[in-house]
């Protein structure tokens, strides 16, 4: 009797059930991922696509009691990864670009304030409520910079059209940061909280943010400085300090989009004896594509597919417009053909997948909020996860940018 | 049979091409840009002549004729701002140097052109790894004979140029010990080298006639030797320089191959034989391997010789030439190099100070726009 208590407690015999556990889902999910983003490849599309649909089966399992656990620890890893892929692509962002071409700055403010003000003025027409107006329409208004570091990272991609894409996207995700902490103070002023909130919390978010991308920065090259590059142990500390920051920035409750972007942008410009090169994370920046696509297709929900199709479309084809017409008013004096040009707002299209931890935000402090804002800009989100990486993959193609031979 | 006319030029009148890179500032290594760049340019009213190469990372800029080399040298600083200008508002670098110290031929893409994809579908990896980038030198002659002449003779100083130009000691990612690592991707190629020995435009023709009856070539682009004769120029132009990291030791190589060539028409210092190119590909390989450094065999004295030594006395017997033709003072640049060493020892230098081929070229780039 004893010797059988013992083999119970050792799994022996095993039971099926037992392999329905949210780790080896998500071993499961990742081999998945990897395979059927081999065969998207083969099919000449991109990596990221198959990534997104693994995660939407995954989302399948939502109902699975077993698995409950695996949706919020998914969200802890897709933070996480998500930071990584937001460092890196800080790095490769050169601020003095916008001085040397400021037209630049100006086609980046028009595309987004134009997408803005095409989403917002739709929802207030789709009898939306103005502070869930501007959220969607601030949200909406960014290009995910994930998807374009993917993307371009997938297909090896070099030249003009690559480079502002990661710029554009990258200042969008900084405005749309702004517009959404100032949404938060109208809300908090709304729902009766004290001034010194309204205007301490969101000026709190921002100057935090920034804050903690300065810390990490400097630490980075501090620390870097005196750590030898070979066996890859520069890059690793610099994962070791993200990761740290990741967690200061949760605790805190700052943005985690905006510290790790300026922690990449600052890293690099504040490297005046370019003593470090942009990091490539190699490996790990591959997991983190895996995980941060999977996560978020996993975190998407179909069934609200139904019920805001609708407005849905209509933010997806409201920004698409808003860009298109910012980015070719100013595409001849920044120095972009009009051909490349259309290309840019091809792959400028893509939205930003840093939505999703901005949802969960705004559940937490306003649960009825959180949702309504879900249902339009998940659906928003969902399309374009699936249309705008083979989209963009073709404009980086048609510039003749991507690696490929 | 086509007759191959020599344009007829003034002696001595000169011009200049360069190949330059294009470099991303986020890393550093080589990037595509060379057709924004040339949009850019050709929207601004600018002096010099902007054109696509072989890849999309390189871009050519070459000047309209000089009678002497201080116009020269004033519009190629022209060009290079325009250049830079451009550059910066297209976020990119570029640089001198001839060849890129860390790229990645493989990575590189073909310019979109019929003839460049032709040359791909000829030469395979070949084309690709001629990522180089050179600076040729066209002196202006009378007529094709002359032209013959020239280029023999000058062909006994072809050493004296790879050393001075020399600025490709890495190549990718390594240092390959060469002071011109840039002149072995060129000696792949089955039509480089030497010119034949051939001393008038008729029997220069006759020879180019048969080399087409051959099918070998269809043009003169298709010989790529170190130094031959372009007849629609009316010119001979060297190609054997990389492209140094300043505009001005451009403008001074240019001055050399000016005032050299004035010595070498009016002295006719050595007859024109086999012998020039007895010791030819040794010398050749001896000024790439070591720069200023290499023992030369001196074809026509059959003396063992250093490179160093020999320019320094080729510089001295130019002086009376050169103050004729008022190219004293980019000689006396050329001296301070010999003495001091040429761009390949600054790059190993820089390089040994940072331990970063990156950020070696980042100075590259600012030793080009002159902003140090």
């Amino acid at each position: 009797m004893e010797a059988m208590l013992q083999l119970s407690n050792l799994h022996f015999p095993p039971d099926a059930s037992l392999l329905l556990n949210p780790l080896a889902c998500f071993g499961l999910a990742l081999v998945i991922a990897i395979v059927s983003g081999e065969l998207a490849s083969r099919l000449h599309l991109p990596r990221i696509s198959a990534y997104v649909m693994t995660g939407m089966l995954l989302g399948f399992a939502r109902g699975i009691p077993q698995l409950a656990d695996m949706f919020p620890a998914a969200h802890r890893v897709f933070e996480l990864a998500f930071a990584l892929l937001l460092f890196e692509l800080g790095q490769r962002i050169d601020l003095g670009w916008l001085r040397r071409n400021p037209w630049l700055l100006i086609t980046s403010l028009a595309e987004s304030l134009l997408a803005f003000t095409a989403v917002g003025a739709l929802m207030i027409l789709f009898d939306q409520p103005p502070i869930l107006a501007v959220l969607i329409a601030g949200l909406a208004a960014s290009t995910g910079p994930a998807v374009i570091l993917g993307v371009c990272k997938d297909s090896a991609a070099r030249g003009p059209v690559t480079d502002r894409l990661t710029l554009l996207s990258a200042l969008g995700s900084c405005y749309s940061f702004v517009v959404i902490g100032v949404a938060f103070a109208w809300q908090h002023e709304k729902t009766a909280s004290p001034l010194a909130v309204a205007v301490l919390h969101p000026l709190y978010l921002v100057c935090g943010s920034i804050l903690l991308g300065y810390l990490c920065a400097w630490t980075v090259l501090r620390l870097l400085a005196h750590i030898n590059p070979i066996h890859n142990n520069q890059t690793l500390s610099a994962i070791a300090l993200i990761i740290l920051t990741v967690s200061v920035a949760n605790t805190l409750d700052l943005s985690i989009v905006v510290s790790l972007l300026c922690a990449g942008i600052l890293s690099r410009s504040l490297d005046k004896n370019r003593r470090l090169q942009p990091m490539d994370f190699g490996l790990i920046s591959r997991l983190a594509l895996i995980v941060v696509f999977t996560a978020s297709g996993a975190l998407l929900q179909p069934a609200m597919l139904a019920s805001a199709i609708l407005p849905a479309l209509g933010v997806v084809a409201a920004r698409a417009l808003g860009k298109g017409i910012g980015i070719f008013l100013f595409s001849r004096p920044s120095g972009l053909s009009l051909r490349k040009a259309s290309l840019l707002w091809i792959g400028m299209l893509p939205m930003s997948g840093a939505s999703l931890l901005w949802i969960e935000s705004t559940s937490e402090i306003w649960p009825g909020l959180g949702s309504q804002l879900a249902a339009i800009i998940l659906t928003a989100l969902m399309i374009m996860e699936l249309l705008a990486p083979p989209a963009l993959q073709f404009s980086l193609r048609q510039a003749d940018e991507t690696g490929e031979h | 049979m086509e007759v191959l006319t020599f344009t007829q030029s003034k002696a001595l009148s000169l011009g200049v091409e360069l190949e330059l890179q294009i470099v991303s500032r986020m890393d550093g290594d080589l990037t595509r840009g060379a057709t924004e760049l040339l949009a850019h340019i050709n929207r601004i009213p600018h002096r010099g002549d902007f054109k696509p190469e072989m890849t999309e990372s390189m871009i050519e800029v070459s000047t309209s004729v000089h009678q002497n080399c201080v116009t020269l040298g004033a519009e190629l600083l022209e060009a290079r701002d325009t250049l830079v200008a451009a550059a910066d508002r297209l976020n990119l670098l570029v640089c001198g140097g001839g060849a890129h110290p860390f790229q990645h031929w493989a990575e590189r893409k073909i310019f979109d052109t019929p003839r460049f994809h032709e040359l791909n579908g000829l030469y395979g990896y070949l084309a690709k790894q001629f990522t180089v980038f050179g600076q040729h030198i066209h002196i202006g002659c009378t007529c094709g004979d002359m032209a013959m002449q020239l280029l023999h003779r000058l062909s006994r100083y072809l050493p004296h140029f790879i050393a001075l130009s020399a600025a490709s000691p890495y190549y990718q990612g390594v240092d390959t010990a060469f002071d011109s690592s840039r002149l072995n991707a060129i000696s792949a190629f089955p039509l480089s080298g030497r010119a034949p020995l051939v001393t008038n435009w008729e029997a220069f023709t006759a020879y180019f006639n048969e080399m087409q009856g051959f099918g070998v070539i269809q043009s003169m682009k298709d010989f790529y030797w170190d130094i031959r004769p372009k007849p629609e120029f009316g010119t001979v132009e060297i190609r054997i320089c990389d492209t140094p990291l300043t505009v001005e030791k451009a403008t001074a190589l240019a001055a050399f191959a000016q005032t050299l060539s004035h010595y070498l028409i009016e002295d006719k210092p050595f007859p024109i034989n086999e012998s020039i190119y007895a010791v030819y590909t040794v010398n050749r390989f001896q000024a790439a391997r070591f720069g200023m450094d290499a023992e030369l065999i001196n074809p026509v004295s059959k003396q063992k010789v250093s490179l160093r030594e020999d320019l320094l006395e080729t510089l001295s017997t130019l002086i009376p030439h050169a103050a004729i033709l008022g190219t004293t003072p980019m000689l006396e640049t050329l001296r301070q190099l010999v003495l001091r060493g040429n761009d390949a020892s600054w790059m190993r230098e820089t390089y040994n100070r940072t331990q970063s081929l990156p950020d070696l070229v980042w100075q590259q780039a600012g030793l080009w726009a002159d902003r140090r």
